[in-house]
Order: C-alpha cells, then sequence, then structure tokens
C-alpha cells in the first residue's frame, strides 16, 4: 500500500526561501574581512542563525532542519569546499538542535536572547569537535574559549535582530496569513 | 524583551566555561623547553626547539606554497595557499598551549613546554 502525505506547497516554497535567503547570508559574511581585524580563526557573525530562529518559532522543528542541511548545501557550493561543509553543517545542527530543545521552555524559562546565546556557542562547540576530527588532534579544544567569546558576541547580535524581526513581523500580519504553525 | 532566569544561568554556564578553560590553559606553564609540534594530518613531522633559535628555520609544505617560520621564539605561518588565510591571520605564537591552524591542509602547529611530554610519559 502507497501511504501519501499531502506535501504542503506553500511550506515548501517557504522552506526553500529560507535557505536561499540564509545561504546568502552566510556567503555575503565571507565578504567582511573580520579575521584581518580579530584574528580569531573561525569566528563568523553567524547572521545565518537568524533564519535558524526564524524557523523554529514560526515553521517548526522539520521544516528548520530542512532548511539548515539545505543552507549548508548551497553554502559550501557557494565556496567552501568538503571541510566547510563539514564545519557548518556540524556546527548549525548543534546550534539548531540545542534551540530547539530551548524553545520548549520559551517565554517561561528563556527569552530569545538565551535561545541564541546557547545555538551561538553550541556552534562553536560543533566547529572545535569537527577541527579537531580533521587535524586528529585534541588541543585544538584550547581554541574553544576564545571561540565562545567570540560566539556570545556573535549571539547577542542575532538576538537582538530577531527581536526587531518578529515584532515587525508580528506587526505586519504577514506571519498570520501565510503561516499556519506559528507559535 | 524580558530576560528570564533560564537566561541567567546559560550566559553563567558559558561564561564559567569559558573562564574554566582560560586559567587551566594559563595554569598549564611548563619551566621547560617551549617546543614547537608541525603536524600534518595528525602526523607529528617536525619539532623545533624555540628557546634556542639562533636563526630563522622554514618549513615548507606543498612545494614553499606553504611556510612556516620560525625565529626569536616563535613561530607562524607566513603563507599558504588555502582559501581562508586563517592560519596567516594568527599571527606569531610562543607561549606553551598556544596553536596555529590550517584546516585546508590540516597543518597544525602547537607550542608544547617540555614539561607537558613529561606527564604523558607519566601516565
Amino acid at each position: 500500500m502507497i501511504t501519501k502525505r499531502k506535501i504542503d506547497v506553500k511550506m515548501l516554497v517557504i522552506v526553500g526561501l529560507m535557505a536561499a535567503v540564509a545561504a546568502t547570508l552566510s556567503w555575503l559574511e565571507n565578504f567582511v574581512p573580520i579575521q584581518a581585524i580579530v584574528p580569531i580563526p573561525g569566528l563568523k557573525f553567524g547572521l545565518a542563525n537568524i533564519v535558524t530562529i526564524f524557523a523554529i518559532f514560526y515553521l517548526g522543528t522539520r521544516s528548520t532542519l530542512m532548511i539548515v542541511v539545505i543552507r549548508c548545501l548551497l553554502g559550501s557550493i557557494l565556496g567552501g569546499g568538503p571541510i566547510a561543509l563539514a564545519f557548518s553543517l556540524t556546527g548549525a545542527l548543534f546550534a539548531a538542535l540545542i534551540m530547539i530543545i530551548l524553545k520548549s521552555g520559551y517565554k517561561k524559562h528563556f527569552s530569545l536572547y538565551g535561545i541564541s546565546l546557547a545555538g551561538a556557542t553550541m556552534f562553536n562547540v560543533g566547529q572545535v569537535i569537527v577541527a579537531a576530527i580533521v587535524l586528529q588532534d585534541t588541543a585544538i579544544f584550547t581554541y574553544l574559549p576564545i571561540l565562545m567569546t567570540g560566539g556570545v558576541v556573535a549571539g547577542l547580535l542575532t538576538a537582538v535582530i530577531s527581536v526587531i524581526l518578529f515584532k515587525k513581523l508580528n506587526n505586519s500580519g504577514a506571519i498570520r496569513r501565510h503561516i499556519k504553525t506559528s507559535s | 524583551m524580558k530576560l528570564k532566569w533560564g537566561d541567567y544561568i546559560i550566559f553563567l554556564t558559558i561564561t564559567m566555561i569559558i573562564v574554566v578553560m582560560f586559567v587551566s590553559g594559563i595554569m598549564r606553564k611548563a619551566d621547560g623547553a617551549t617546543i614547537a609540534q608541525i603536524s600534518q594530518h595528525g602526523e607529528l613531522l617536525y619539532e623545533i626547539n624555540l628557546d634556542d633559535l639562533t636563526e630563522t628555520r622554514e618549513v615548507l609544505f606543498h612545494d614553499g606554497d606553504v611556510r612556516i617560520i620560525a625565529q626569536n621564539g616563535s613561530i607562524r605561518f607566513e603563507k599558504s595557499d588555502c582559501p581562508d588565510l586563517v592560519c596567516v591571520y594568527t599571527g606569531w605564537i610562543k607561549r606553551p598551549g598556544q596553536i596555529a591552524a590550517c584546516l585546508p591542509n590540516r597543518i597544525l602547529v602547537k607550542i608544547i613546554g617540555e614539561s607537558d611530554e613529561v606527564d604523558v610519559v607519566l601516565q
């Protein structure tokens, strides 16, 4: 017997759109020579995490994971290659998973700031684990505190942007009109 | 948006992890010689004693496209053929525990104190 699952076309379009937005954001970040100013290897603004946060709150877990995977694949095609893919995919999935878990306590225990902060630092943990595997040396873990300090700044930045974004989206009514699974 | 108690716990946890890891890194000071280990693919290829460097030493990979130089007790990636140049931007490193890594080429330069080595032997 063939079970037919209805595909929500609108949702499919939104997922594709969001993956493209996220991939573009992380691609654009490459043009900011942040490494030359603050020489912390692997330091990023993590603007694509804004899309992940949006997806977790408005689109649901399944769509979020799809967006994250597609975004990372697109990112590696746009420039980066296999090693960059391993970094971004592990980091982004770590970040998405912790934020999905913490979202269940949203408003009761955590605000967007805490959730975004946890996501950003988990991204760093993922990065360092991949780096340790690639180099086959655990010495790279000494980078974690430095990277995490950058992650705190990046996490706060994405939180501030997300709060503004959410406010605008909720006021505009676009979310209510187009997305059913809002929270 | 109001902060919740969970936010403070997240922030404190992260801060504590950072502080503990920083402190444990600083505490691991070695009295012995400062040695730079250069490895690729997890395989130790060169060991340079940074303390008794009298002249500039060069280590080349990829026919000179990747150049690591050591002088005056410090070591750095001077040139690399990788796209991100993270290794070059890391700059000079000289204290035990510091590392410079070129992930695309899987080259790691790490500095150890000689007493680190002794610890490993004792284990």
